[in-house]
């Protein structure tokens, strides 16, 4: 338990740090990529929505980590709810629903890019070229994610 | 996978929930393992069995995997 109770802790401190980037990240891109946007050709309920996105998912980011930090707290301080949280976090059947979705998701977003990249290659050149670099790096990731635990296992 | 899990709680009197925050899984865990959804890893079915006093082998039904 004093092993989880450490981990919580080393928690807070990613889920603050990444909150911290994701603000800094946003504020810097308004301020520095503005003069090379070429978002004021939209019209003006396309900015809208990009600039809601962009609101809901600081607030979203937000609320995340809010939410985790109290409920990481509160088990810091209960053994009880610490064991629950424990349990939650180990259970052996939860891991493998998580590890199953992420690789069907996997492959299905990588063979998704792969298709519309393709499609794409007959419309507009920008579009294709973004879809194919996320492809490659989608693909890049599971190869050396593949590499790395048959080293590991 | 068959499994006398469901027997040995009734027996013992024990909820699902009992069961699973003793061996340190969820309540769902129990739920799967007890209909055949999900199949218990060696260390989970070792929990199982200890806890009701019993060998993996009272307690698991691996009779489907002979020929293999």
């Amino acid at each position: 338990m004093e092993e989880l109770k450490k981990r919580l802790r080393n928690r807070q401190i990613v889920l603050i740090s990444g909150l911290v980037a994701a603000c800094g990240a946003l504020l810097l891109s308004r301020i520095f990529l503005r003069d090379i946007s070429d978002t004021d050709r939209l019209p003006d309920f396309l900015r809208g929505f990009i600039s809601g996105f962009q609101t809901g998912i600081v607030l979203a980011l937000f609320g995340f980590m809010l939410f985790f930090l109290i409920r990481n707290s509160m088990a810091m301080r209960n053994p009880d709810r610490l064991k629950k949280l424990y349990i939650a976090e180990t259970d052996e059947r939860g891991l493998f629903i998580k590890q199953k979705a992420g690789s069907v998701g996997m492959d299905i977003i990588m063979y998704g890019l792969a298709v519309a990249a393709a499609v794409s290659g007959n419309l507009n050149g920008t579009v294709f070229f973004s879809l194919f670099g996320a492809c490659l790096f989608v693909t890049l990731i599971r190869a050396i994610l593949g590499i790395y635990y048959s080293e590991k296992y | 996978m068959k499994t006398k899990i469901a027997h040995l709680r009734k027996q013992n009197k024990l909820s699902q929930e009992e069961l699973a925050f003793a061996v340190g899984v969820t309540r769902q865990t129990i739920t799967s393992i007890e209909v055949g959804k999900y199949t218990a890893s060696l260390v989970l079915a070792y929990k199982i069995a200890k806890y009701f006093g019993k060998s993996i082998e009272e307690v698991f039904d691996f009779s489907d995997l002979e020929g293999f």
